[in-house]
Formats: C-alpha cells, structure tokens, sequence
C-alpha cells in the first residue's frame, strides 16, 4: 500500500506537469485561433469588397481565383487550428490510458505513455504522450512484462518491458491506476463491458486486444479478410484500422478521402459515426451498396429495391414455392455464373448487338455502318465500350459540323427564293438545320447511347440468347422458371434488387467509372451478406484499392454460406497478398446469452465468450396475443426500472413490427425504426431483426418465436443474429407453440418467466 | 450570364426579361417557337463572340442549357 502511495504521488506529479502543458498549448492555440479567425474574416470582406460578384470576363476570373486561393489558405490553417484545440480540449479531459516501461538493448528505461494523440513538450521536443498507432505503443496492447519488440519505420525494435500501467483519468481528474497484469486487466474490460451500451459504437483504444492489433495495424496485406463471431468487435477493429491507417498515411497521403467504408444501411452508418471523430480524425464517407447503385445508374435505372426491402419481401412471402425462386433468383443472378453470362453479353453486345447506321448528312454519305463497327473494333481493347461509343459520335459530329455551313447556305439559298416567307432567311435556315441535326443526332444516338436497362432485359426476353449466353455454365434446375419470372417482372418495369446489382455491372463494365478513383482502402463491414456480384462490382470500381473485409459467415439471413465465402472473396478481388484472420472471442454477451444463441449456429463453430455473468434468457408464453402484449409492457417497463437504456423489441418482419407497434405505442414510449429512422439509438424500440444486424443493445426481446414463425434453417439463423444482439439481458416471447429450435435446445439453460 | 441570355431572349419574345428563368422552357407553354431558339442561338453567338454548332442546338431545351454551354464554352478558353 505504501508503495502504491509513493507511486501514486509521483504519478499525479508527472499528471499535473502533462495538465499544465496542455493548458498552456491550449492557450496558445486559442490565441492563434482568434487571431487566424479575424484574419479570415477581413479576408473575405476585403474580397467582397473589392472584387465583381460574378465573373463574365477573364480577368475578373483571375482576379477572383487569386483572392480564393487566399482565402482557402487563411481557411485551412484555421481549421488545422481548430482540429489541434479540439484534440487538446479531450486530452485535457484525459491525456493517456496506459504506460509501459521498456527498455532498448542496453539503452536507458523510458516511460512511455499512451493516449489517443500523441503531446510534444514544444520547448524540449520530448514526447510526453504518444498516440495509440504509434509504433511503440503496439506494446501495450500485444505483449505481457518481459522480453517484447515492435516494428519500427528502422526496422524490428527489441526490448524488455519492466512495467505495464493503466488509469483512470476522468474529466480531466487522475482517480487511479492498476498495474496490468491479465487477471487485473480483464476485471478492468469486465466492468467496461457490463456498462449500457451507448446511442451511439465508442471507442476501445484502452482495451484493444493483441489479435485485434495484430487487424488494425496490419499494412502488409492487400486483401485483410476477418471472420469474426458475432460481439467479438469486428465493426470496432474496423474502424480503428481505419484511424490507424489515416495516421500511418500521414507520410503516404491517405485521407479521409481516400478511405470508404461500406455498411449496411444508414442507421448502422449513423451508429458508427462517432468513432471516427473521437479518435481525433475526419470522418470517412460510408456508403451502402444502394448508395452505389444509385450514384451508377442515376436515371437509367427506374426504381431500385433496396436489400431490406428485398428482405422483407422475402420473410412476408406466404407461398413457399415463390420464396423458393426469389432465393434462387437471388443466388443464381449474384452468382459467378450470371457474371460470366453478363460478360459474355458485352462482348457480344460490342460485336453483334451494336446497331450501327449509315450517316447521311448534305445529300452525302457520309459513314457507312460496317466501317464505323470496324473503327469500334480497332481501337483499345481496355477503353470502355461506351467511351468508344461517343469517340465515334464526335468523330461523326465533327465531320457534319465540316458540312454544315454548306448546307446551311444552301437551305438559305432554297428559302430566299420564297419571298411570302415571314421570316428573316438567316434565322429560318437556322432553324430548320438546327432541326435537321436533331433528327441526324437522334440516328446516331440510336447506337452511340447505351440503354442498359433495355439491354439487360433483352437478355432475360430472347430465350435463344440467354442460352447461348448459358452454354456450357453450371445453370441452376430451375433456370427457366428463373428466366420467365425475371422476363415477366422486368416487362412490367418492377425489377428486383439482384437486377439493379446487374444492371450496374453491365454499366460499370460498359462505360466505367471514376467517381471512386481516389479510394485506396475499402473497408466492407457485413461482408457475409454480399454475392460474387457485389466483389465484382467493387473490384471495378475501386481497381487500385486496397481491402478490409469483415463478416461473419453465420449471420447470413437468406442465403447458405460457409467458409469457403472468403476464397470467393480472394479470388474476385484478386490481390497480391491476402489473409484471412479468425476473431473467435466474443466481448459483447453475457455467458448465458452466448451460450443460449450457440444452440442457433452449428456446434463446429469455435466461439469463445469473455466470461461476464449476467441474468439468464427469460422465455415468456402468452395463451392470447393481448395477453402476450401485456406481458410485453410489463417486462419493458422492469427493463426501464432496471435503468436499460437501450431495449430493443425484434419482429420477424417490418410489417409485424408495424402492427406491434399499432398495438402498443399507447401504453408504452416505443419508437418504430424502419428505414427513415434517423434518431438515436436509445429508449425503446421496435425493429425487424434484419435491420438490426450489426447494432447491440442493452436488451432484447424477441417477440412472436412461435413455430409457424420460425421453422426453416434461414429462421434459425434470424434468432441467431436477434439473440447476439443483447449485450445484458435477452428475452423470448411467444403464443401458440414454442420455435422448434428452442425446444429442440436444453432446457435447462432456459427459465421460464 | 443568366441575366445576359434571358434579356437577349426577352428582346426576340418582345417580353419582360424577369419572367424569364433558367427553367425557362423552349415550348409553346412558354410561348417560345423553334424560329425563337434559332434567333437566340444567332444573337448569343454574335453577344459573346463563340460558335454554337447546329447538333449543340439541338439539343437546348430550357434557357439553363444555353447557359451552361455558353459557360463551358468559356470555361474551355
């Protein structure tokens, strides 16, 4: 103890000394700040002031172009100002986590203290604090006392560490320190977990663990593919990695820019939004594959079916043999298959299915169709059809653009000999050659534009060529139901979500893209969702890129996947050096709720927990649906007692959590989410379970787990994805008869309510 | 440039130049017929001294189109 008491002082010592710099940079800062501020302000009023407001010459251009370069200088370096105070702001609230003692070969010991940011002494240059990415402090998190190394810019780093620290700074107040050993540590980590979950996913820099380090500071390979059980911190490593990466792309130029995050949906974006900015850096754009599809097919494609929509048109469907083919249809249209079939397309599209025509212009000739195939051919065959396409547009163009002043004499000549014309000469020739050209662009646009849609469903419409599209390929038994179900829908211009996911890849393929050209890292969070057709689709778009892939191949909702996902994913990807890493520990559940949602997944997979004691899963029965609702207010109501901030009723579909929600929001504060939700992610709510996919509440209850319900592998599968969702507490709901996969479980894992 | 071209317009229609807009369409809705859009093409190309060829007016539908190219055409300088 009085050890304790003597490091304590010397620790609060070297606090105090790292509060005062702060407060001094801090005040520095500010001071600069103010000034830069008002720098800005005359700068922008001096332009207002002394330069046009609009520019319809060049040298008001320039003028104006001078004053803006200024401008967005004086602008940048005060936003650079105010970035630094904000980071000295949180680390004045708590300036480091950790601190480990090591020692370099025969160098002396240095302290080493960890924080979010790294503090500079300005006057000594010392680093008092040094930022969780850097190099040194990979330590910490990857290695216990003893003999340790770490990979510097130099080269490998070897060591002794003597000493490992944490603390618990607060509100910019020291309350204590541990010395870490793995006992000490996990109670620290048991009681952050046991914590409510927040509105909102939070940081974990003081408790990364050494496989998720080993994720977040991989730079070595191209394609880092992870399969991660379910609460095991797959979307945190994610983001983290992507922190890290923004730091170590200081010298290489990675921005936020740079980075894109793929996510499911919107309401997951919004719940990962925080991360970012509390470790300091820009946000980076996320984007789901919707957002993707719409940026692609802007106008060329009518209305797109988004996944959720997909899904609960999926989970509504009553007739089994319908919900058969919409699977299928799905698999086969996101499968290798199809993309070979829709690569064969473009080629034949390129060779026979173009619909060149002979050019007239002026009385001449002045193209003949099979030549200008023949020129389309020529050239390179790595340009874009589509860019190809419009190459020969202008060519054509520029040569009737050489024909028609000719023409345009001559239609002034024919109409001067008019003299009941009302018009002047000049301005009727122009018109009725701005006419003719019309109708001339008109010919040539019939095959230098490329309608996609149309194209698409000539494929499913002419039975001949979809199979000789097919030849050869593994097609799927029930191809031709396939084939005229798509044909039927596609006429009516309804079309699914695996058709808008097609049609961009026939444009992607056909005209390219460069609106992601400056992404070199892809990160792709509930990759296990995603079809060949979505890597294919990906590696077009982001082809210098480099990927993060996490997933984890048992929460799938619709479709059978195994590990042999992540081979798909490597070979379609195709980079130079890949990996794949298992994160098997789960940190989100309690013991009980871990092993109550195991019996929902295959006994082969490894899934260990992170021992948390909590309450065991309730079930609960109601003879009648009012009796069960009934039920269903007063355990919400124990829940907002027990002070849960965050509790979560899950329905099968939107549609039944719509009619729950009917039923009920007037006896108990309930927010619906569905896929305009766009609050926080606390109090109560009410969801489908696949929307959920990916958050984690404080506690879940699964409503309606009857065996009409869920009865079928996919089912299975849904109640594994609900029930990893609760971080505490998990109850089960239901009237009639009980899920045959919870009878079918041990029973006495289970307690009735 | 709006303020240029509609008051261009506004001289061949013989109309306000504040009723015209960008969304101004070439139509009979808007009283504009197609001899309208040749004299507009003739006075814009004399006003700013550029080319407009036939197949790029063919394809104006509203006043915003013609602004917009005459600004590219300037942003091309």
């Amino acid at each position: 103890m009085q050890n304790y008491e003597n490091e304590l002082d010397k620790e609060i010592e070297y606090f105090d000394r790292i509060i005062k710099l702060i407060k001094s940079q801090l005040t520095k800062k500010l001071e600069n700040s103010k000034c830069n501020k008002g720098n800005l302000i005359s700068s922008r009023k001096e332009m207002w002031d002394n330069t046009a407001h609009s520019a319809d010459d060049f040298d008001t251009v320039v003028e104006i172009s001078q004053y803006l370069e200024e401008l967005n200088m004086r602008t940048s370096s005060y936003l650079a100002g105010t970035n630094e105070i904000a980071k000295l702001e949180k680390m004045r609230e708590s300036p480091y986590f950790a601190r480990v003692d090591f020692t370099e070969s025969e160098a002396e010991e240095e302290k080493i203290y960890i924080g979010r940011y790294s503090l500079i002494d300005d006057d000594t240059h010392d680093m008092l604090v040094f930022d969780w990415r850097s190099p040194i402090a990979s330590i910490f998190y990857r290695f216990e006392l003893g003999d340790v190394h770490y990979q510097a810019p130099k080269g490998i780093i070897y060591g002794k560490v003597s000493l490992k620290r944490q603390y618990e700074i607060k509100h910019g107040k020291f309350e204590y320190f541990f010395d870490a050993n793995v006992q000490i540590f996990d109670e620290f980590l048991r009681m952050l977990l046991s914590k409510n979950a927040s509105s909102k996913m939070t940081t974990i820099v003081e408790t990364i663990q050494k496989d998720q380090d080993i994720i977040i500071r991989d730079s070595k390979n191209e394609l880092l593919m992870v399969q991660g059980v379910a609460g095991s911190g797959k979307t945190s490593v994610a983001l983290h990695r992507v922190a890290y990466l923004m730091y170590e792309g200081l010298s290489s130029r990675l921005s936020s820019k740079n980075i894109t995050i793929l996510s499911p949906s919107s309401l997951f974006a919004k719940y990962i939004s925080n991360v970012l900015p509390e470790l300091g850096e820009d946000n980076v754009e996320t984007l789901s594959f919707e957002d993707i599809c719409i940026l692609i097919l802007g106008k060329d494609f009518r209305v797109i079916q988004t996944r959720n929509q997909f899904f609960e048109k999926l989970i509504t469907c009553s007739d089994n043999d319908q919900k058969e083919l919409m699977k299928s249809s799905m698999e086969f249209k996101a499968s290798g298959t199809f993309i070979t079939m829709l690569k064969r397309l473009i080629t034949r599209y390129e060779r026979k299915m173009i619909p060149f025509k002979d050019i007239y212009y002026n009385h001449k000739q002045l193209f003949d169709r099979h030549l200008l195939k023949e020129q389309l051919l020529k050239w390179d065959a790595q340009t874009p059809i589509a860019v190809k396409l419009k190459k020969i547009e202008t060519m054509i163009l520029q040569e009737i653009r050489k024909e028609n002043k000719m023409r345009l004499t001559e239609i002034e000549r024919f109409i001067i000999n008019y003299p009941e014309r009302i018009y002047e000469a000049e301005e009727f020739a122009r018109m009725l050659s701005i006419k003719e050209n019309r109708k001339v662009l008109y010919n040539i646009r019939e095959f230098t534009d490329i309608d996609y849609t149309d194209l698409y469903c000539k494929m499913f419409h002419d039975k001949k060529l979809f199979y000789v599209l097919g030849k050869g390929l593994n097609l799927p038994e029930n191809i031709e139901k396939i084939r005229q179900q798509s044909d039927k829908l596609l006429s009516l211009k309804t079309s699914q979500y695996e058709d808008a996911l097609a049609i961009t890849f026939l444009k992607v393929s056909l005209a390219g893209c460069n609106s992601y050209k400056d992404i070199k890292q892809v990160v792709i969070d509930e990759a296990q969702d995603y079809y060949p057709i979505h890597f294919e689709i990906m590696s077009l778009l982001f082809p210098n890129a480099k990927y993060t892939v996490l997933g984890d191949v048992n929460q799938t909702i619709e479709k059978q996947t195994s590990l042999t996902f992540y081979e798909d994913v490597q070979r379609i990807l195709n980079k130079k050096t890949s990996t794949l890493i298992n994160l098997s520990k789960s940190f989100r559940c309690t013991n009980q709720i871990i092993a109550f949602s195991t019996k929902f997944i295959d006994k082969t997979v490894k899934q260990e927990c992170f021992s948390r004691d909590g309450v065991p899963p309730q079930i609960a029965f109601g003879a009648t649906q009012t009796e069960l609702d009934e039920q269903l207010k007063v355990f919400i109501r124990n829940m907002i007692e027990q002070n849960y901030k965050s509790i979560c009723i899950l329905c099968k579909s939107l549609k039944e959590s719509t009619e729950l929600y009917c039923r009920i929001k007037d006896s108990i504060d309930i927010v619906l989410m569905d896929d305009s939700f766009g609050k926080e992610l606390s109090g109560t709510l009410i969801t489908p379970i696949y929307m959920a996919k990916g958050l984690e509440l404080d506690a879940v209850i699964i409503y309606n787990v009857n065996d009409t319900q869920y009865n079928s592998m996919d089912d299975k599968k849904l109640l594994y994805i609900a029930s990893t969702r609760a971080l505490h507490r998990l109850a089960i709901f239901y009237t009639g008869k009980l899920s045959r996969f919870l009878t079918e479980s041990e029973k006495e894992d289970v307690h009735d309510d | 440039m709006i303020k240029k071209i509609a008051r261009l317009l506004a001289e061949i229609l013989g109309e306000d130049d504040k009723d015209i807009t960008e969304q101004t369409e070439f139509t009979q809705e808007y009283r504009i017929d197609p001899v309208d859009v040749a004299k507009l093409v003739i006075v814009v190309e004399k006003e700013f001294d550029i080319t407009i060829y036939d197949d790029e007016a063919a394809c104006f539908k509203n006043v915003g189109d013609v602004v917009r190219h005459v600004d590219k055409v300037f942003d091309s300088y």
